[in-house]
C-alpha cells in the first residue's frame, strides 16, 4: 500500500513543470544568487516561487522512501546454482541433526528404549552416546600418582660393622684375597628388597660383592647384567650353581648365583680360583 | 630398469636391517660403568605398586641411580600406555651400589611395567642406560 502511494507521488511529480524537475541543490543555488543581489535588483516574485517550490519539493525522507520502494521492485543478485544447492543441503543437514539430537535427548530423558535403540548408531557417530545405560553408575576416573617409600639405609667403614646374616642368608663375604682392602659397604632395606654391597679395592682394581634378598616371594624382579662376557661357565660350589662370566678385555670375572630368595653377584679383577674361594667360604657358613 | 633398481634397494635395506639385528646380540653387550641394574616390583594391595630400583656400578661412582622413570599400563588392545608421565628418579653419590623405592598408585587388575633410565658417573665419564622392566599385574 505504501509502495503504491510513493510511486503515485513520483508519477505526479514527473508530470509537473520543468522547474519542479530541478533538483533541490539547483533551486537553492538560484535562490542564493538572487538573495546575493542588491535589494533593488532582487526579483521578489522569483524568490517567492523558489521558496514555494522548495517547500513543495521532494524532501529527503520522501527520496529515501522512493529509493527503497524502487529497490524492492528491482531483481536481487542471483546465487550460483551450485552454491544454492550447497546452502540447501547444509541447511537440511543442520535441521535434521538438530531434530535428531532433540529426539534422542528427549528419548533419553523419558527413557524411551525403542527410540534409543534405533538412534544408538546415530548417537555413537556423533558422540552423544556414552555406552552406558541411563542411570548406570559412571566409571570412576582413574587417578595415578607416586610416593616415596620408607627405607633403612646404612654405611659400613669396616666389614665387621656389617651383618653376617640377613633373613637367614649369609651376606658377609669371606675368603677375599689379602691384596684387597675393604673400601666401603652399604645396605638398603624396604618392604620389597634388602640389599647389601661390599667394595674392596686393590692396585689392580675393585672387587664388589653384592647380595639382594627379596623380602617376599610374590614379586617381579628383573635385572640387566651388563658386562655379559663372551664366555660363561656353570659350576656347583657349596650346593649353589654359580655362573661365571669371563671378560677377556680387562680380565674381569663376574659370578652370579642364587639361594632361594637371595641373589648374589661378585665381580672384579680376580682369577677364577680366588672367586671360587670367596663363594665357597661365604656360602659354607 | 626401475624395477631392478627398486629390488636392489630393497635387498640392501633388508641386509642393513638384519645386520643391525645381529649386532645387538647379548654377547656384545657391555658397559664400563654398570655391573647390573634393575627393578623389583610387588603388589602392595589396593592398586598400589611397590617398586624398588637398584643398581651396582663398576666401582665407587660419583653418581649412581635413576635419572627418570615412567610407568606404563597394558591396554586391552595389547599396547602399552604411559600413565605416569616422566617421573624424577633418585641418585646417590660416592657409592658402588644404590637402591631406592617408590610407590605407584594404580588400579587393581591392571598390568604395569616400568621404563627406567639409569645413570652412572664414574672416573669422570657418564653413562645412561634405558631399561624396561618385566610386567606385574595388581590383584
Amino acid at each position: 500500500m505504501l509502495n503504491q502511494q510513493v510511486l503515485l507521488e513520483i508519477m505526479e511529480r514527473l508530470h509537473l513543470d520543468a522547474e519542479t524537475e530541478m533538483t533541490r541543490d539547483e533551486l537553492e543555488r538560484i535562490l542564493n544568487e538572487e538573495l546575493a543581489k542588491p535589494e533593488e535588483q532582487m526579483d521578489a516574485e522569483l524568490i517567492q516561487d523558489i521558496v514555494q517550490l522548495l517547500e513543495d519539493g521532494v524532501s529527503a525522507q520522501e527520496q529515501e522512501n522512493a529509493w527503497k520502494a524502487t529497490a524492492r521492485q528491482l531483481p536481487g543478485k542471483r546465487m550460483h546454482p551450485a552454491v544454492k544447492w550447497v546452502v540447501r543441503i547444509a541447511a537440511t543437514l543442520v535441521i535434521a541433526m538438530g531434530l535428531s539430537v532433540l529426539t534422542y535427548k528427549t528419548a533419553e530423558a523419558f527413557n524411551w528404549q525403542l527410540i534409543l535403540r534405533l538412534m544408538r548408531p546415530f548417537a555413537e557417530t556423533f558422540m552423544l552416546y556414552s555406552g552406558e545405560q541411563p542411570g548406570a553408575a559412571a566409571t570412576p576416573v582413574e587417578t595415578y600418582g607416586d610416593g616415596v617409600k620408607a627405607d633403612e639405609s646404612g654405611q659400613y667403614a669396616t666389614i665387621e660393622e656389617s651383618p653376617e646374616f640377613l633373613l637367614g642368608y649369609p651376606v658377609r663375604p669371606c675368603g677375599v684375597p689379602e691384596r684387597f682392602a675393604y673400601l666401603q659397604g652399604s645396605s638398603y632395606c624396604d618392604d620389597t628388597i634388602t640389599m647389601i654391597t661390599h667394595v674392596f679395592s686393590s692396585d689392580g682394581g675393585v672387587c664388589i660383592f653384592s647380595v639382594t634378598v627379596m623380602n617376599h616371594e610374590e614379586q617381579t624382579a628383573s635385572h640387566q647384567f651388563e658386562r655379559t662376557a663372551e664366555e660363561t661357565q656353570d659350576v656347583y660350589i657349596a650346593g649353589c650353581r654359580v655362573t661365571y662370566y669371563f671378560n677377556s678385555d680387562d680380565a674381569t670375572v663376574s659370578a652370579y648365583w642364587t639361594l632361594d630368595n637371595a641373589r648374589y653377584s661378585i665381580f672384579g679383577v680376580i682369577d677364577e680360583a680366588e672367586l671360587a674361594l670367596i663363594v665357597e667360604s661365604t656360602m659354607s657358613k | 630398469m626401475k624395477k631392478m633398481i627398486s629390488l636392489a634397494l630393497v635387498i640392501v635395506l633388508m641386509c642393513t636391517t638384519l645386520g643391525v639385528c645381529f649386532a645387538e646380540t647379548p654377547g656384545m653387550r657391555s658397559s664400563n660403568y654398570f655391573h647390573c641394574y634393575g627393578t623389583n616390583m610387588s603388589d602392595a594391595g589396593n592398586g598400589v605398586l611397590s617398586i624398588t630400583f637398584s643398581c651396582v656400578g663398576m666401582g665407587v661412582c660419583s653418581q649412581l641411580g635413576v635419572a627418570t622413570y615412567s610407568v606404563e599400563k597394558l591396554n586391552d588392545d595389547g599396547n602399552w600406555e604411559d600413565v605416569s608421565g616422566l617421573l624424577n628418579g633418585q641418585t646417590g653419590s660416592n657409592t658402588a651400589a644404590y637402591a631406592f623405592g617408590r610407590y605407584f598408585y594404580g588400579v587393581s587388575g591392571e598390568t604395569y611395567r616400568l621404563n627406567v633410565t639409569f645413570c652412572c658417573t664414574l672416573n669422570g665419564g657418564s653413562e645412561y642406560k634405558a631399561y624396561t622392566s618385566a610386567s606385574i599385574t595388581l590383584d
